[in-house]
């Protein structure tokens, strides 16, 4: 998920991947589990790489990874309206209340 | 080699040649100079997973009968080193009534007579699981197919006869000594015993690796490939026991009977290398038959 945002915005390496997800997310992924990640969303289909410049291989979101971003992206929006909703209607309890 | 390139080894070959350059270029990009230790774990962690990811993957593309006899090969081959284990805790183990008082000896007692009892089910059930290859081992040879197995079976009929005569040696000296004696007082005694214990391991040893290249050229029906699998998998449990009721033995001995491991009072004091090293193997080979375990009920599965 994290690295399908960062690959949203634009093909990226791994370092620059690394950077960007540090930046809007605040998590720091390690060597393993960023290319162990990125290993499973190529296998699926959801990234592609593009031809290496220098020993760096820029990755890019592939239409299969927009569709289940998209998708995963409407799942989590709609957990946070419901969210949203039911701890503005408990704070309305609570003014009732007082 | 540096020690980037040897974290990068962690990895199967095939993924090195697909991410192994992108991966050491964002290494060098991320981490100028030393890499710290919690990146070197990822590494590790991460190279673990791709093998164990590729093993699968490799897995997959073999049949699920092939499958399953592999799985109780390997479950076999855990039970041949669990024996050896096994046969250094009875010599470990030896007399250990002797140090304990009837106020506490009921659980080292029951433990002990636990590890007995189960190893000899065991034991049992190896039996019956070779015993149910018999038929497509005559199938094979009635083939023609001795030739593929006569090396295996030939070096350890040969290591067998040695055992045999070390034995009888063995045997014949230890009449003619005292129990101090036998128990590393009499040096040339203990140098022959620890030779004797050497050719019993490999003895076991090639016997098993007799075993897994005999088995691998049998045609085996489903049904026998099922009770193997079955038997495997009982086995196993039985391996599972044997480490549990050990391990309460050992805990018994050690809060009732320090001094019986030569130790000072304390659970922390009361092993010896011996020990220790029976220990590992039998982990080990309990370790080992529950890979196998799985491996056998992912394939019976697919079957």
């Amino acid at each position: 998920m994290l690295i399908l945002t960062s690959l949203a915005e634009g093909p990226k390496h791994g370092h620059a991947l690394a950077k960007d997800i540090a930046q809007f997310a605040g998590v720091t992924l390690g060597p393993g589990a960023l290319y162990g990640a990125i290993t499973r969303l190529e296998e699926r289909g959801l990234i592609e790489a593009l031809p290496s410049e220098d020993r760096r291989r820029p990755y890019r979101i592939t239409a299969a990874g927009s569709t289940a971003l998209t998708a995963a992206v409407a799942d989590m929006r709609r957990l946070a309206d419901v969210g949203a909703q039911r701890l503005a209607r408990s704070a309305t309890r609570r003014r009732r209340l007082a | 080699m540096t020690g980037r390139a040897r974290l990068l080894r962690c990895y199967p070959p095939v993924w090195r040649e697909r991410y192994g350059d992108d991966l050491a270029a964002y290494l060098d990009d991320m981490y100028a100079g030393r890499l710290p230790a919690r990146a070197a774990a990822s590494l590790v962690v991460g190279g673990l997973r791709e093998w164990v990811r590729s093993t699968r993957s490799k897995g997959a593309d073999v049949p699920a009968a092939r499958r399953v006899r592999s799985g109780v090969l390997t479950v076999l081959s855990a039970w041949a080193a669990f024996v050896v284990a096994g046969s250094g805790f009875a010599k470990i183990s030896e007399h250990f009534d002797g140090w304990l008082s009837d106020r506490n000896r009921t659980v080292a007692d029951v433990a002990y007579t636990v590890v007995q009892d189960v190893a000899a089910v065991s034991g049992v059930m190896v039996a019956i699981g070779l015993a149910l290859a018999v038929p497509a081992l005559l199938r094979l040879l009635s083939s023609g197919g001795w030739p593929s197995i006569r090396r295996q079976v030939s070096r350890a009929a040969g290591v067998t006869a040695a055992t045999a005569v070390t034995t009888v040696a063995v045997v014949l000296w230890a009449h003619h000594l005292s129990d101090a004696q036998r128990n590393g007082d009499n040096a040339g005694y203990a140098a022959l015993f620890v030779v004797w214990a050497g050719l019993v391991a490999v003895t076991v040893a090639l016997w098993t690796v007799a075993t897994v290249a005999t088995a691998r050229h049998l045609s085996l029906p489903r049904r026998i490939l099922l009770a193997e699998g079955a038997l495997a998998t009982a086995v196993t449990i039985g391996m599972l026991v044997m480490v549990v009721a050990a391990g309460a033995w050992w805990m018994a001995m050690a809060s009732s009977a320090p001094s019986f491991f030569g130790g000072a009072p304390g659970l922390a004091r009361a092993w010896t290398p011996q020990l220790l090293g029976m220990a590992t193997l039998m982990l080990a080979a309990l370790t080992a038959g529950a890979v196998g375990v799985g491996r056998i009920a992912r394939a019976v599965r697919a079957m």
